[in-house]
């Protein structure tokens, strides 16, 4: 490992449509994924990640190298995460969690999970739906026997046509 | 992943193809109502809500009657029960007012245990008493076996009832109470017996005299504040503060002695009209030693003493706001000033001073002046306000001021503000500007002015937001006024 030989390692990782990116091991062993791949010894070569596509890869590896080269202030931590996700869309943050996810980032995933959680905070059904392409495949019986359970919930919710 | 998929489809329902647990941590984040929610979206949300590992509830967002609330919270708590769902995290917000003892009471009696049981990690609970301005009640008394307790927040709640030998509170890392009664040997077991305690804040609470914190017993605390501003009360309290993990203090009301020590991590310090005092006297002192602070961020300090630090701290920001006051020594009052600006000089100092007796000025002597040195030099900056009451002691103080600091800007304020005092405020300024004319031609022996190129006094036009020339006779004021120095 980097420690012990006292030179910066650099990994090569892979994405599932082949491309390659270099990344320091210190930045890289954020993902707890690839820090048991290297204790195991396996990251001699090229560390294959076949669930996260090289566009995501490539993101999540910018926030690797932004993320550890702030010391330890989580105030820092979490403004750097905040505008690191500021400008991304659903699409990219869903990309996002999953590969989180595989690769075993907690920071990342919740970051990004209390992102898109922020956009669902309050909203009405009809509003979610509509931003996230959810399609309704209740009868409006069924609709309405569900609301009927959960009542409670509907209180307070901004309005919406279809709410 | 599903490139493919998703693309002969749109981006139709992304997100309801995540896998459960990634939904689960969305859910996360949501309030028990924006959860439950989710169910009307399809039917593959009916049930994630159900399973997420916690639960959030606080009868503040509860639009409907409060009885249903606690029967919902119940039913909810239950159904995680019987079904053996795994919960992590209990989140209760509950307000407690008269009617509603009896039934809210009973139920806490039942949940808390019911927590323990189920291996919640950690429990959030906050209590606010609802029993008209006056009226606090008891704790209930359950509260004191909640293990997994991780938060708790009271406000106006009494704990001077009884309270077992052992406290189990662990866990606990957040404890905040505001306008609570408490005893304060029960206020020492509790906080004795929370070990893992992060942050303590304690607002207005009646009966607490003494506070003592050492490293021993709280090895992870990072946040203190301490805020008491009822002028009447008669007895003075004390804080010790001897823990070097301490990242925020805040303290701020009158009667309050202070003594801090070891400030490795401290990023902000706010002392508001606080008393500091050296723990081997009961004499009062202006010494606040902040001997290592190489982490400090933010000072602020506020009252009738200027504190003297011993080394500098190496703060990005300070913002002193002294008061001049009867008893003050006024010949030491300047070298004390400029001692303390001279340790803060690393920061961007604002100094906001208060002067409302024309008898007790502090006054500059020469051989200060004319000692010059390192230690004398003038401190540059950023802001320098001045509230007074009379024209005529402010041009002094700011002779005294000029000489041992250098302010970017200079606010002066001696009238209240408001369309009445317009007349009389441009009166005030004009005589203000009259009196530094008159010094300047006649060679007054200032130092500062040696130093002073130009002077011009503008005033802010708050309708155009912007400053002009202020021309004594003629201009009409408006809310702000401020002059500019010009050192050259």
């Amino acid at each position: 490992m980097a420690a012990e030989t006292g030179t910066p390692t650099t990994l090569t990782l892979k994405s599932n449509d082949d491309e390659l990116f270099s990344v320091a091991e210190s930045a890289a062993i954020l993902s707890v994924t690839i820090r048991n791949m290297v204790e195991d010894g396996c990251a001699g070569g090229v560390i294959p990640l076949d669930n996260v596509d090289g566009k995501t890869l490539a993101s999540v590896i910018t926030y690797m190298n932004g993320i550890s080269a702030i010391p330890a202030d989580e105030e820092k931590k979490k403004s750097y995460r905040d505008k690191f996700l500021s400008d991304k869309d659903f699409e990219t943050l869903a990309d996002m969690v999953l590969a989180a996810n595989y690769l075993n980032m907690s920071c990342l995933m919740d970051a990004v999970s209390a992102k898109i959680a922020q956009v669902m905070e309050k909203k009405s059904v009809g509003w979610v739906r509509r931003k996230f392409g959810i399609e309704n495949d209740y009868t409006p019986e069924e609709e309405a026997a569900v609301k009927e359970e959960h009542k409670w919930t509907f209180e307070g919710v901004e309005t919406d046509d279809d709410n | 992943m599903k490139k493919a998929k998703r693309e002969d489809e749109g981006n139709n329902s992304r997100i309801s193809d995540l896998p459960k647990d990634i939904l689960h941590r969305i859910l996360y984040f949501l309030s028990q109502e924006d959860a439950v929610r989710t169910s009307v979206l399809s039917k593959s949300w009916r049930y994630v809500w159900c399973t997420r590992p916690n639960l959030d509830f606080s009868d503040n967002n509860f639009k409907g009657n409060k009885n249903n609330f606690l029967s919902i919270v119940d039913k909810t708590l239950q159904l995680y029960c019987d079904q053996n769902l795994c919960l992590e995290e209990f989140h209760l917000s509950i307000s407690l007012t008269y009617h509603w003892d009896c039934t809210s009471v009973p139920f806490l009696d039942k949940w808390i245990p019911l927590l323990a049981t189920m291996g919640v990690k950690k429990f959030r609970l906050s209590i606010v008493s609802n029993h008209g301005s006056r009226m606090t009640r008891n704790l209930p008394s359950v509260v004191y076996k909640a293990e997994s307790l991780n938060l708790l927040r009271l406000e106006r709640c009494n704990l001077v009832q009884y309270i077992p030998e052992n406290i189990p509170f662990v866990r606990l890392q957040v404890l905040r109470l505001q306008t609570v009664s408490i005893e304060q040997q029960i206020f020492d077991k509790i906080i004795s017996s929370c070990p893992l305690l992060t942050t303590m804040w304690f607002q207005e609470c009646k009966g607490l005299t003494t506070i003592k914190l050492e490293t021993k017993l709280h090895k992870h605390l990072k946040h203190f504040t301490f805020i008491s501003n009822d002028r009447y009360i008669e007895e003075k309290r004390c804080i010790e503060i001897d823990i070097p993990t301490l990242e925020t203090i805040r303290i701020n009301g009158s009667k309050i002695r202070v003594n801090i020590r070891k400030f490795g991590n401290l990023k902000s310090l706010i002392l508001k009209r606080v008393e500091i005092y050296n723990i081997n006297s009961i004499e009062l002192s202006d010494r606040l030693l902040i001997d290592d602070a190489p982490n400090m961020e933010y000072f602020y300090y506020s009252g009738l003493l200027i504190p003297s630090i011993s080394s500098a701290p190496n703060c990005r920001e300070s913002y002193l706001k002294l008061f001049i006051w009867d008893d003050d020594d006024s010949q030491s009052w300047f070298p004390r000033l400029s001692k303390l600006l001279h340790a803060l000089r690393g920061s961007e100092i604002s100094l906001n001073i208060f002067h409302h007796s024309v008898e007790n000025m502090p006054y500059v002597q020469h051989e200060f002046i004319d000692g010059g040195g390192d230690n004398n030099k003038p401190v540059a900056m950023e802001h320098l306000r001045l509230s007074s009451d009379h024209v005529r002691s402010l041009v002094p103080l700011l002779n005294g001021l000029f000489c041992i600091c250098r302010p970017r800007n200079v606010d002066p304020k001696w009238l209240e503000v408001g369309p009445e005092y317009k007349e009389s405020e441009r009166k005030e300024l004009s005589e203000f500007w009259f009196e530094i004319q008159e010094m300047k031609e006649s060679g007054s022996r200032e130092i500062w002015q040696d130093d002073l190129e130009d002077l011009t006094i503008e005033s802010f036009d708050s309708s155009r937001k912007i400053w002009q020339p202020f021309l004594v006779q003629a201009t009409r004021l408006s809310e702000e006024s401020a002059f500019f120095p010009d050192f050259g």
